[in-house]
Order: structure tokens, then C-alpha cells, then sequence
């Protein structure tokens, strides 16, 4: 398959141009796969890196921000009144980089991101905020384009492949007449022939039977066919962003380690930024380089995946952790522990922190001031008064006597 | 030693007509003792949710034996399959779909107790659902008693499915996928409330589970059952399946699930197969039938040979090559 990609790979275009800035930087494919291949020999490096008792969590320095989302508001128009799905959030995508959001059911997690592409339900009100797109021209504000643009925007610039990918496929028209329709959907002057000698080259990458999987309907493929075709239709038109919603949701653990595996050799094989939204923490810790923990609509911890997972500062963050059972991980875990209590009702407007009542680190100014995002390190920041009292879940001496 | 609570030999069970037949359990041979937990985990397609509903007696089989305290279940008479019933039960796994919406938890959790008999009258009956809705860690209890399934929370709903099970004192509890539609957070919480119920209630759970990580969570002090296409390929104490696996998708499937540590889970071990898809059930591959996918299947052996759950103690293992 690697003999495949490196001679088709059509994202290294002439001159690749879009990231000038940032060609010095050390995660480059090639490093990247010299890396991995280091620790497949050396498969005990995690351990051995951490022996010296502190985490090596390097802030990546020259970061070039793709999109800023700033103090977002979003809120549903329901029978019981507004619904605040999306509370003020802040964030930012970075060029090349993976950004996973994790969080619960109904926490706002797929309004955030449907609102990136500005595709959220008729019933959605936009209260507030900005999202502003560095694109090839100039900054635009998302939220201020009119449909045209939008059309222009989505697919070409950024991608979105919904949760239940098993459902997105039209049943009566055959897949390669999803790749057309959405080519021509966005972009214009691009013969049927051009686009389906695209669309098999990434079929190819995703490791499947490109003509089978073309002249196919959506019932003729398994779970974990339509998965990875609906990968390479999101790729289609080169998007700068990609955006997957629980990308292996539903799917068998072998099925899943395939996709995972086909992302992460896309990924390093070519330049996009990928946002991952999943309850599965596991898939974050896999994927992402940097973690967005959201809470009741909040994004209420942010910071490089390493940190988030090891000196979490956020008692929601460390909580969810916390409860995650592991395999070779959790070799003699006890006391997995889960959250108690349940999240606000977003209907109701909060004027504390909407994690206090579930908290064991709330003190009274808890429930009377909402805390903002701030920093708390290079690239780290944390929306709690209390953080410094949050336990780190491992550290170097964690890992000797685990051994 | 505890008693030897199930007793399956060889049972089998196929769907579909005479000449269409879809072989589904092909063949399966394992004990459950009074207070053992044994999780059953495999893909979707790999029958673990049929054996399941065998086992609870809302399926029945085609081949082999199955005992249920040393009583063939096929042959049970009225009597004692009423008795069946009671002491097997099954919790399912969508706590939505599961609860009828326009009862109440009263109704949902007496109506079992006034058609076995259980309770005698209606302050008999509250009593019982009161101490029922304790244990399952609904508590304080007046606040869910007059609830409908609607104004709960799955987990919340999930209990109520679990208290459910627990009316008839059942001695044997299958559980089908309890917490994978349940949040993150609370998953742990509804885990631990099981194995608390079968400290304080000494009763056995087959619990099934795709979820490798849940498994070994579960089964901590119990055994790990490992299903592929209709067999048992492999089975063991936890420690010993997770920590020494020996069977070739064991071992995939070990290395395949992501780990929330991403240290652990980059650097992980891989277990790399042939092919990712599982074949189909009408035409299952002959000889071991995980042939098809297996690294290490060697000519003729592995093509051609019935493969047989083999071993000394409790590790036992189905591949030629081992």
C-alpha cells in the first residue's frame, strides 16, 4: 500500500504552498513514520521516557491558527424556552494539527461543530461570537457568509463526515455518483472522468477495491467499507479541515483499529488539520494532538493530549479519566470511579461553574462565579478556580511501580 | 468450590429454513459455577447475544446439551421451566427500548413480584420494590418510585432494567451489553452496582460485551470467554487470557483496542491480521474458521482440520498452533 501512496499522493501538489511557514517543523510525514518505526524496536520507550519522573509534554512553538471560534454562543429555540447548547466557547484549530473534543451526550460537542460549517438546524440561534476562517484569500467570518459562500466553503476548504456514517449513503444511486454530486456540488469545471480518477486513487488509500466499491450501492458494502469510503468522499476536494463526528462509533474493534490506523497514515501523508468529536476517550488518546474537554456547552479544559491525559487540571476532565477502563494500561487498576450526579439542564441559564454540584473540588466561590478558560501553561488552559488541587493520574513514579 | 450452576455441551443453533440453514452457534462447551462471572466478548455477527438469549431461555437450540442445575432446559417440565425462569433472567441492552413507556417503576417492578407470587398484597409489593430500588442505587427511593421510564436518565433506566431482573431472585443473570449505551461517567457506576448485587446476592452473570476493556474490568475475579463466528476460540481466567493470550484473535483483538493513555495506546503492540472483515455466517470457512484471517494459518492443517477447544486446567485454547 505505502508504494501506492507515495507516487499517487496528489496533496503534495507543485509547490505545496499552503504551509510555508511551518515546513521546518519536526512532524513531518517522513519523521513521522521514521519515528514510529523507532518505537515498533524500541516498543518499552513510553515507559523509559518517563523515568525520569516528569513528563516530557513539549508546547509545539510555531503553531499557525487555520480557525479561532471566539466567545461562541449558540442556543436552541424549544418548547421549554432557549436551550444553551453551545456557552461561550473559545477555541482554535491549528494548521496540521489533530483536535479532538470529547465529552458527553448532549454537552454540545456536534452543535459546536456543525456550527464550524454553519450547518446546524433551522431552530438554532447564533446569539453571539465569531468563527473566523484563515483561508487561501483572506479572513472570513463563517458565521457571516451567505449561502453561496458557504457552498463554496464546505467540502473544499472544510469537511464534515457525520456520526452514523452507515446512514449517510443515498440507497438508490451508486457510490460513484455520491463522489460526482458532491464534487459538483462544490466546485466547478471538474469532468466525471477527473473526479472519479480521484476518487479511486483515495479509495485506493483507504484500502479498498476501488472499482467494486464505485459501481456498488451503499447496502453492498460492510460497515467498515461505507466508513472508509465516506473517508475518502471527505477528501475529495482536498479540504484544509476535515471534521469527524465519532468517526468509528458502532464499529468492531478490529474494524475500528483499521480505521484508525488508515487515518493516522493519511494524516502523515498529507497537510489537514482533523477535529475529532467522540466520547471515546480512547480514540482521542490515539489520535489527537491536542484535547478539548467540553462540559454543559463550555470547552472547559484545553491543552496538549499528554497533558490532558496525565496532569489533567479540570476535575470533569480527571473524572472522565478516571473512569475509563483499560487493558494493558490498567494493568492492577483499582477504584475506577465514575462522576456522580448528572449535567445541568441547558435551559436553565448558570451563574456558577455547571460542574460545582458534581464536584469534589468545589469551594463556594464555585457556585457563585462562573470561572473562564485561562492559561495555565504553554498551550494549556483550564476553566477552574480549584485546578492546582487536581490529582495527576500518572507520573513518573505511577509508571515504575506499575511495572 | 462453589457448585457448577450451567452446565453447555457442544449446543448449537441454527436460524433459517432446511436447505438455507444459518449456523449461529456452532457447536459450544462451558460451565458457570454459582458466583462465577464469565464475560463473553467477540464481534458483531459472532453469536455471543444468541447464546445469550439460549441461555435465558427465550431461544432454544438445536444441538447439544444445556443443563440448568442439572436439568436439561429442552426437557423441563411446565413446572420447573416456570421455575426456569425465575431463577434466570436477563438484562437487555437498550435501557430506551426495554422499559415499557406507560407504566411506572411501581408497575415495572411489581408486576413480576404479584404474577410469581411472590408478595402478598400491595404493602408487601412497596416494601419489596423500595428495597429492590435500594440496591440498585436509587436512592433516596420515593423520588423514582412514581417515575415513568421517560423522566429518567439512561442510567437511571438502565437500573431500573437491572432492578427488574432482580425480582425473582434469579440465581443466573445474563447481561447483554448493559453499559455500552450508557455515558462515559456513569458506565463504572452501573459496573460496580452489578458486582456489588452479586457480592450481597451471590449470583452468577454471563456478561456480554464487545468491549475488551469492560470485560476485563468485570471479570476481574471471573473468566473471559472469546467467541468468533458460532465457537469459543479461547477461554480463561481474566489475568491469564488478557495477560497471556494465546489464540492468534485474542491476540488481535488485544492489541487492536485503543487505550485512553496516549503513551500506551501509539505504542501498543499490534497484532496484524490478514483481513479486517469477518466472513459470512451462510458461508463460514471450513476447517478453523478463522483460517481466512489468520497470520500464522498453515497448508493443510488450519484449511482442513476441525479445530477443537483444547487444554490443560482452565486456559483453554481452539487453534491448531498452539
Amino acid at each position: 500500500m505505502t508504494d501506492k501512496n507515495s507516487n499517487t499522493n496528489y496533496y503534495s501538489r507543485p509547490g505545496n504552498n499552503r504551509d510555508p511557514i511551518n515546513n521546518d517543523r519536526p512532524d513531518t510525514a517522513d519523521e513521522i513514520k521514521e519515528q514510529t518505526e523507532a518505537q515498533k524496536v524500541k516498543s518499552e520507550s513510553a515507559v523509559a521516557d518517563l523515568d525520569g519522573g516528569d513528563l516530557k509534554i513539549n508546547p509545539k512553538t510555531n503553531r499557525n491558527k487555520l480557525m479561532e471560534v471566539k466567545n461562541l454562543h449558540i442556543a436552541y429555540n424549544t418548547d421549554r424556552g432557549k436551550l444553551h447548547a453551545v456557552n461561550g466557547v473559545d477555541f482554535s484549530i491549528y494548521n496540521n494539527e489533530t483536535t479532538a473534543v470529547i465529552g458527553e451526550s448532549g454537552c454540545g460537542k456536534t452543535t459546536l461543530c456543525l456550527a464550524l460549517l454553519k450547518l446546524t438546524e433551522k431552530n438554532a440561534r447564533y446569539l453571539s461570537g465569531e468563527i473566523i476562517y484563515q483561508g487561501d484569500e483572506q479572513e472570513k467570518n463563517i458565521l457571516k457568509l451567505d449561502e453561496g459562500e458557504l457552498r463554496k466553503l464546505r467540502w473544499s476548504d472544510i469537511s464534515l463526515v457525520f456520526q452514523a456514517s452507515q446512514s449517510v449513503f443515498n440507497p438508490v444511486i451508486k457510490i460513484k455518483e455520491h463522489f460526482i454530486d458532491t464534487v459538483r456540488a462544490h466546485q466547478r469545471g471538474l469532468s466525471a472522468k477527473k473526479i472519479l480518477k480521484r476518487a479511486r486513487n483515495l479509495l485506493e488509500q483507504m484500502q479498498l477495491d476501488a472499482d467494486r466499491v464505485l459501481s456498488s450501492y451503499a447496502h453492498e458494502l460492510s460497515g467498515g467499507m461505507k466508513q472508509r469510503t465516506l473517508i475518502a468522499l471527505s477528501f475529495i476536494l482536498e479540504p484544509k479541515i476535515v471534521i469527524f463526528d465519532e468517526p468509528t462509533t458502532a464499529l468492531d474493534v478490529l474494524t475500528q483499529r483499521k480505521i484508525l490506523d488508515l487515518l493516522k497514515t493519511i494524516k502523515e501523508k498529507n497537510d489537514f488539520s482533523l477535529i475529532i468529536i467522540t466520547h471515546d476517550l480512547a480514540i482521542s488518546a490515539e489520535l489527537a494532538d491536542n484535547v478539548a474537554t467540553m462540559y454543559a456547552g463550555k470547552i472547559v479544559e484545553y491543552g496538549p493530549v499528554e497533558s490532558i491525559y496525565y496532569q489533567p487540571r479540570h476535575p470533569y476532565s480527571y473524572g472522565l479519566i478516571k473512569a475509563v477502563p483499560k487493558i494493558v494500561a490498567g494493568k492492577g487498576e483499582e477504584g475506577l470511579t465514575s462522576i456522580t450526579g448528572k449535567p445541568p439542564d441547558l435551559i436553565e441559564i448558570q451563574e456558577q461553574c455547571s460542574f460545582a454540584p458534581r464536584c469534589d473540588f468545589a469551594s463556594s466561590k464555585c457556585y457563585n462565579t462562573i470561572p473562564s478558560l485561562n492559561n495555565i501553561a504553554e498551550g494549556h488552559q483550564v476553566a477552574c478556580f480549584n485546578y492546582q488541587e487536581v490529582p495527576s493520574i500518572k507520573d513518573g513514579s505511577h509508571v515504575q511501580n506499575s511495572d | 468450590m462453589s457448585r457448577t450452576l450451567i452446565e453447555v455441551k457442544d449446543i448449537s443453533k441454527s436460524f433459517g429454513e432446511k436447505n438455507k440453514k444459518v449456523p449461529v452457534l456452532r457447536g459450544l462447551t462451558f460451565n458457570i459455577k454459582a458466583d462465577e462471572i464469565l464475560c463473553v466478548v467477540g464481534e458483531s455477527g459472532c453469536g455471543k447475544t444468541t447464546l445469550g438469549k439460549v441461555l435465558a431461555g427465550l431461544e432454544g437450540y438445536n444441538g447439544g446439551s444445556y443443563l440448568h442445575e442439572k436439568k436439561e432446559v429442552n426437557k423441563l417440565s411446565k413446572k420447573d421451566f416456570k421455575l426456569f425462569r425465575r431463577r434466570v433472567q436477563m438484562i437487555h441492552q437498550d435501557p430506551f427500548a426495554s422499559l415499557n413507556p406507560t407504566q411506572n417503576v411501581f408497575t415495572i417492578l411489581s408486576a413480576p413480584l404479584y404474577r410469581h407470587k411472590i408478595v402478598k398484597g400491595y404493602q408487601q409489593a412497596v416494601d419489596k420494590v423500595n428495597s429492590l430500588l435500594d440496591l440498585v442505587g436509587l436512592t433516596p427511593v420515593q423520588d423514582f418510585i412514581d417515575k415513568f421510564p421517560h423522566q429518567l436518565s439512561g442510567g437511571q433506566r438502565q437500573r431500573i432494567s437491572i432492578a427488574r431482573s432482580l425480582t425473582l431472585e434469579p440465581a443466573f443473570l445474563i447481561v447483554d451489553e448493559a453499559v455500552s449505551m450508557i455515558d462515559t461517567s456513569l458506565r463504572i457506576s452501573i459496573l460496580n452496582n452489578l458486582l456489588e448485587i452479586q457480592n450481597k446476592l451471590k449470583v452468577a452473570y454471563f456478561f456480554i460485551t464487545h468491549d475488551l476493556a469492560v470485560a476485563n474490568y468485570f471479570a476481574q475475579k471471573g473468566r473471559i470467554a472469546v467467541m468468533y463466528l458460532g465457537k469459543i476460540v479461547e477461554i480463561a481466567p481474566t489475568e491469564e487470557i488478557i495477560g497471556n493470550p494465546r489464540h492468534p484473535y485474542t491476540r488481535a483483538l488485544i492489541g487492536a483496542i485503543p487505550e485512553a493513555d496516549p503513551e500506551v495506546t501509539r505504542q501498543k503492540e499490534r497484532f496484524k491480521l490478514k483481513d479486517s472483515e469477518v466472513p459470512s455466517l451462510q458461508n463460514i470457512p471450513g476447517g478453523c474458521a478463522f483460517h481466512t484471517r489468520c497470520p500464522w494459518a498453515e497448508k493443510p492443517i488450519c484449511y482442513e482440520k476441525e479445530v477443537r477447544l483444547t487444554g490443560s486446567g482452565q486456559h483453554k485454547t481452539a487453534c491448531h498452533l498452539v
